[in-house]
Formats: C-alpha cells, structure tokens, sequence
C-alpha cells in the first residue's frame, strides 16, 4: 500500500536528480520513506537516494517496491505548475501508479521487477578528503570545465580545493581556499579525472544544494552528498574516476 | 557459463586452420557447455535464430560510440584505431586494455548475462533508442576484459570472424552428443536453430528425431538448379510438373489460426512490411494450419513485373509501410505446401502436396492471389511453350520439378530445375578496391568497377565485385593488383584504370550510389579480360541499353 500528498517541485527536484542517471529505477517503499539505489547503464555513475516520510504532506505506507520509468514520469511532472500539490497512490493489483495534480489524472503503469536491472551494492569507499562547498560554486567549475574539455580533475592540495582541465591548447584551473570553502578535511593530498559526460549531468541536480559534500582520494570514485527537498532528502553520487595510462 | 571462456575458445579457434581441428574445439566446448542454446548461437556469430524477428539493431558507429563511453576514448580515436587495424573486434579488446573510464563495480560477464543484454538492446526501439542501445552496450565493455571485448565487438556485428560456418557446428554437435550427422542436418533444415538442435541433441538421438516442423518457424527453402537443357531435364525427369518461374520474390507462409507470420528467402521475417499479403492469407486460406510457399510479384500499370528492386522496397521497408502497400501492391501466387493441419508434407510427393495446395483458397476469386499454374507433361514442345509465355509476360522462365520428389530443405537438387536465359555479361574496367577485414585483411577483398562514358572519357563506377571468391583468387588478384594501388585512404584504395573483368549479374538496378546511375545485382567475376584494354570496355549506353531489355 501506499498513498502519499507531495508538493511538486520537491518530486520534481528528486525525480530530475535521479533520472539523469537513469531512465528507470527499482523505488523501495517503506514506513521510513522512500529510497532508490541505482547504477547508470555504463556502470559509471551510482546515485543512492532516499526521502523521508516528512518531505509529504501526508504518507501512508507499507513495505514494497516498484519498478517506474522516470522519464516518463519526469515528462507527467513538466505539465505541473512547482506550487501544485500531486496525489500518488499505488494500485497494485492493476500494476499501476496513479498521480493526481489538480484536474490531471495520470495512470502510469510499473516496470515488471524481474525485467529490470539487479540493484547494485555500494562500494565502500575510504576517500582521504572531504570537502563542503555551496552547490552553485561546484556548477561553475563544472561550467568552466566544459569550455575547454570533456574531462576535468577534482582534488585537494594541502587547504585548496582545485578543479583542473585542460585540452590540446586550452587551460582551466579553479580554486577555492579553506577560507572560501564552507569546510575541508584532507589527510592528504587527492587528485582524480572525471568525466564531464557525468559531472555536467549532475550539476544541475547539484547546483540547487547549499551545501554540497565531495570526497575525493587519488584516483578513486568521487563521493558526492547533497540534501534536497528541504533537507529531507538525500542525494549521493558516485562516479568512477578516468585514469590515464601512458 | 564464464563469457571469458567462450571468448578463450573463439580465441583459440581463430589460432586454427583445419576444419577438422575447428570441429574438434567446437565440439569439445559445447560438450561442456551450459547455455547451449545461447553459446551454439554466439559461436556461429548470431546472437538470436536466423528466422527470429528480433535484431540487435546495432551498427558500426553506435558499437564506436558504445566503447568510447565506457572506455573513455573519444570516437574520432577509436574510428583511427579500426582503421588502423581493419578489425573493430581487435580494437575494442586494445581499448578496454589501457581503458580510461573505469567502471564502479566491474563484474565478471557470463554468456547468459551478455545475452540479456543483447536482448534489452535488440528490444530497445523508439525515441532516444541509439543512445539507450549505446549505454547499455558500454555496459557490457565496461565489465568486458580486453578479450571478451573482442567477441563482443564481433558478436554485435554478428561476424565473429573465426571461420566456424554452421556447417562445421553440425559437424561438432554430431560430435559431442554422439548421434549421427544427418539428424543433425535434418533437425536444422526443419528448425533453423542451431541453438535449439544441440539442445536437443545434447537429449539423444531420439528427443532429435523428434523435432519437426512447426508453423511460425521457418523452413529452409528448397532450391533449383539450373537445367541444362529442357531436353534433358524431361528425359531425366519423364514427366515433369511445369510453372512459371516468377520474377517475384519468395515468400514462406506460416498460418496458425489467424496469426501469419511471413518470411523471406532468407528466412528474414517480413511480416510486418507485408500486412497486404498477411490480410488476403487470412482472408482466404481455407486450413487452421498451413505453411504454404509462394512467390511475391509485382505488377505494374502495363502489366508486366515491376523491377525486382520494386518488391525489394517493400520486404525490406520498416515505416510508411501504408503507403508502400499503395505504391506498389503485390500479388501472391503459391506453389508449394509443406504442412497442413498438423501434418508435415515434406516427405510427400509433390503431386500431393499440390492436391492440398489446390485446395487452400477458397473459391472466391481474389485478384491478390492465385495458385500457380502448373502443367504436368513430357513434351518439351509444350515445355517450350510455357517457356515463351512466361518471357513474353516478363517473367523469368519455368520450373520443372519431379511431380515424384519430395520436398528438400535447404537442397539444391535434381528436383527442380529453372530455366532461363542467361543474362549478358558486362566487360568493366577495375578503378578501385578496398581491403579486406580479419583474416583478409592483407588482401583486397572487393574491386570497384567502372562503365566508360565515351562523351567524356570518365569511368563511371557501377558496382563492387568481391563476394564468392576464394581466398587463392583474393590473393592472386591482390598479386595483380598490388603495382596498380595510386592511392590508400584507410581501407579504399584507388586502382589505376587498366584491368578489365568480366562480369556476370542477375539484373541491372538503378541506384544513386555509383556514379553511373545504375548498379548490378549479385555481381560476379566471370573472367579477367586479358584481351581487352580500358578502351575496349564497356560504355554506359550499353548499360543502357542492357537495362531497358530485361
């Protein structure tokens, strides 16, 4: 069972950050909330979510889980007005979701489970910097990244935090001292390449976070932590570094 | 199973030459292996049977677009690499060796689980779909070790490149479950699955026998021979039933109830490119059950056969199919019965298979379909007769097939033979070539050729020869070649204009893809023109000229 009220921009916020990775999703329904592990198609990017029973207005629930196509459901969500109050409820016999936002009725039926991708286990990860900076602050390093190449650095260099890219002829550095950070913890320093096909798709999601968390190490994944949906809700991606061998 | 240890088989299996030696390996591995359908497949480079419908849909720059994502090269660099190497399987496996994107949670790959995924690609279709295919394959790569990529690769393009032919998975499933060879032939010829006749082979002999034709599973189709002469065809036949041979297409009718499934010569499924043809079998095949044969023709406004590439537009169209239908209608004319009412027919003679056919329509006329005429007789002056009729109406020529015989997949036998007449050969000057891929990658594998315009003196290009040759002729011809290359740009090379073929085709089509306007269908080398030079050639108002004739 399950049967929820939601504003619709905290779905929308929380359904664009999700499907930027991924175009369908295994959702685990419970009284605690709702939560979603997922590993993009090329097994890249990981995002763990999850939102709690107080990001609605009103939830009931009982423990189950659901397979829905996101992008049609990110699609449903553009013909809502962000104030709009949209009722979802579960009919599982029919193997439906139905989502009502104010004369709107959809009907939205569910992915059959066993067709769908096996959930991933979240790697552990002992990451030796953990830097806070405000959301938008990360986007513009991604921004600037992208005018010069299609990967970039991310690391730590005693108290800066740094992004780096560089093409043939093209460089771009970005820097932001302990000062201008909201915090940073290193224990040494840490450098890895990524690719921008995944940052910049994330930065939207990213770019609305006050606060955001990223854990680096040496040529290991990224960890990066925001909330949304008020605080409510949690976002967490990882995104396997690029290494170059030559 | 490991996919890493059909790719060390695959691997081991290109190391080797001898048939008999590739059969052993062949056999060996599917003894051993689980997934039999699925590995039986993938070792004759098919990831689902010939007959079915689903295809991965997958082709050389989505596969580039796929391994450039999950390895983090850029496509341009991977483009340079194939061309480099003359092989998208070996540059897949040098890719995933110095990757650059690396993955998350590497898993190992198992056949079953590649398979999956192709299935997902295959079933992918629609908006956004390339880039939901491309994903999904970068998925694959991104678990992939150097050598599963190469089979991968290979695997997509549906070329494993390891010279295993079904001929010699036959062989190999004879060998590993002990029983014998022609069970095994007979099991395919009625299945059309290796995957499936090893599966059950690996059951015993008895579960093989078993196997038979199904409605909605193709049948190899039987094929004719050329006759020598109609003589001699009458004499060795005595009495031979005679039809028209229809320049059409040929189409294998499957009906269950009323689901029709079509498939082409090759055994493609063409359903859905032919929902004329499926409403009148539904409309008027009288029987529950039936596989029924039958050729697809096209006539046009003057009443003779449309050019065969007309009917190919409509086997091979997958959108505007409604408007196709419209544009060039077909009409079936059926010959052959192979099963009716859950009895298979192929044992019996054609003079009763006929009987059933006669009766599958009902008596309604319906202008869109006919049983082909047929005339059972020993005169050859009758036969001549046909003969005539059937090219002044445009059409081929005529089948003689043994009223006795009964019905071979898959065989090119003495039951049927086609007369027709031969078509003109075009002498035509050789302006270029490209490498070959694999294991003819040190030879030229196809050879460009070119009509003369006499106006202008420019060589028009018409077509490519290359397919059916031996590898001893691909090399003697690359030894004759070789001090003609002017120029390479990755695998096109530019010959300079002095050697003459001559060459044999089925029939001249036009076609904006060579610069003469026309392009020949199934082109062969006949000989080398020693004889004739450049200027000797043949010009394009003969092309012409050939083409208005036929």
């Amino acid at each position: 069972m399950f049967k929820a009220v939601i504003n619709a921009d905290i779905l929308k916020d929380s359904i664009e950050a999700i499907s930027t990775l991924v175009d369908e999703a295994k959702l685990k329904l419970s009284k605690d909330g709702i939560s979603i592990n997922a590993v993009d198609p090329a097994n890249v990017a990981m995002i763990s979510f999850g939102l709690h029973p107080d990001a609605f207005e009103s939830y009931e629930c009982t423990d189950g889980e659901i397979g829905l196509n996101l992008e049609t459901l990110v699609d449903i969500l553009s013909m809502t007005e962000r104030s709009d109050k949209i009722e979802i409820e579960l009919d599982p016999e029919e193997h439906n979701l139905l989502l009502k936002m104010g004369g709107l009725a959809y009907t939205l039926s569910l992915i059959d489970l066993a067709a769908m991708r096996k959930e991933p286990k979240v790697p552990s990860l002992e990451l030796p910097a953990k830097v806070t900076l405000k959301g938008s602050d990360l986007r513009l390093a991604i921004k600037a990244a992208e005018k010069v190449s299609d990967h970039l650095a991310l690391g730590v260099d005693g108290s800066t935090f740094f992004m780096e890219a560089e093409s043939d002829t093209n460089r771009v550095r970005f820097q932001l001292t302990k000062d201008e950070l909201i915090s940073l913890d290193a224990s040494g320093p840490a450098r890895s390449l990524f690719s921008l096909d995944y940052l910049s798709d994330m930065s939207k999601a990213i770019s609305k976070a006050n606060e955001v968390t990223v854990h680096l190490g040496k040529d290991y994944p990224v960890k990066i932590n925001f909330s949304v949906a008020g605080g409510k809700g949690k976002v967490e991606y990882l995104l396997a570094p690029r290494i170059e061998s030559d | 199973m490991k996919f890493i240890e059909f790719a060390s088989v695959c691997e081991k299996i290109e190391g080797t030459t001898s048939n008999l030696e590739m059969t052993k390996i062949v056999a060996q591995f599917l003894k051993n292996a689980d997934d039999l359908e699925i590995v039986t497949r993938f070792i004759i480079g098919s990831v689902f049977p010939a007959w079915s419908p689903e295809e991965l849909g997958v082709g050389p720059s989505l596969l580039y677009n796929a391994v450039s994502m999950s390895t983090g090269v850029k496509e341009a660099q991977v483009k340079d690499m194939v061309r480099n190497l003359g092989d998208t399987g070996l540059t897949c496996e040098k890719l995933c060796e110095k990757r650059v994107q690396r993955t998350l949670l590497p898993t190992e790959l198992t056949t079953m689980q590649v398979y999956k995924n192709f299935e997902a690609i295959a079933r992918t279709t629609g908006k956004g779909s390339q880039k939901k295919k491309a994903k999904m394959l970068a998925d694959l790569f991104g678990s992939a070790k150097p050598k599963e990529a190469r089979y991968i690769a290979r695997l997509v393009l549906e070329e494993l490149r390891i010279g295993v032919g079904e001929g010699i998975v036959r062989d190999a499933i004879a060998l590993a479950f002990d029983v014998p060879k022609n069970e095994v032939e007979r099991a395919y010829m009625l299945t059309n699955d290796l995957g499936m006749v090893a599966a059950t082979a690996k059951k015993g002999v008895k579960e093989l026998k078993k196997l038979d034709i199904t409605p909605g599973r193709p049948v190899k189709m039987m094929l004719a021979q050329v006759a020598k002469s109609m003589e001699s065809a009458i004499d060795e036949m005595k009495e031979a039933a005679i039809e028209w041979k229809y320049d059409g297409a040929r189409v294998q009718i499957h009906k269950v109830n009323d689901d029709v499934t079509l498939f082409s010569r090759r055994l493609e499924n063409v359903t859905k490119s032919l929902p004329d043809v499926t409403d009148v079998i539904r409309d008027v095949v009288v029987y529950k059950q039936v596989i029924l044969e039958g050729e697809a023709i096209a006539i046009g406004e003057d009443g003779r056969p449309r050019p065969f590439q007309d009917i190919l537009k409509r086997f091979r169209r997958k959108y505007d199919i409604g408007q196709m239908v419209k544009e060039i209608p077909l009409h079936l004319t059926l010959f052959d019965a192979l099963y009716v009412n859950g009895k298979s027919l192929i044992h019996k003679p054609l003079s009763e298979r006929r009987r059933v056919l006669e009766k599958s329509l009902k008596k309604k006329e319906d202008p869109k379909i006919n049983v082909t005429p047929q005339t059972v007789t020993n005169d050859v002056k009758v036969v001549e007769g046909i003969y005539k009729e059937a090219l002044s109406a445009g059409h081929e020529g005529v089948m003689l097939k043994n009223p006795k015989s009964a019905y071979t997949p898959g065989k090119r036998g003495k039951n049927w033979l086609k007369v027709k007449p031969m078509a003109e050969t075009l002498d035509l000057v050789v302006t270029g070539g490209m490498w070959g891929e694999g294991r003819r990658a040190n030879f030229i594998g196809s050879y460009l050729l070119a009509c003369r315009d006499p106006a202008t003196g420019d060589l028009l290009s018409i077509g490519r020869v290359g397919t059916g040759m031996t590898d001893e002729q691909l090399a003697e011809l690359t030894g004759l070649f070789k001090d003609l290359i002017v120029s390479e740009k990755g695998k096109d090379i530019e010959l300079k204009p002095e050697i003459v073929f001559e060459v044999g085709y089925e029939e001249i089509q036009k076609s904006p893809n060579y610069d003469s306007g026309f392009a020949l269908r199934f082109p062969r080398l006949i000989s080398i023109r020693e004889d004739k030079s450049v200027e000797d050639a043949d010009s394009i108002e003969r092309v012409q000229e050939l083409y208005k004739m036929q």
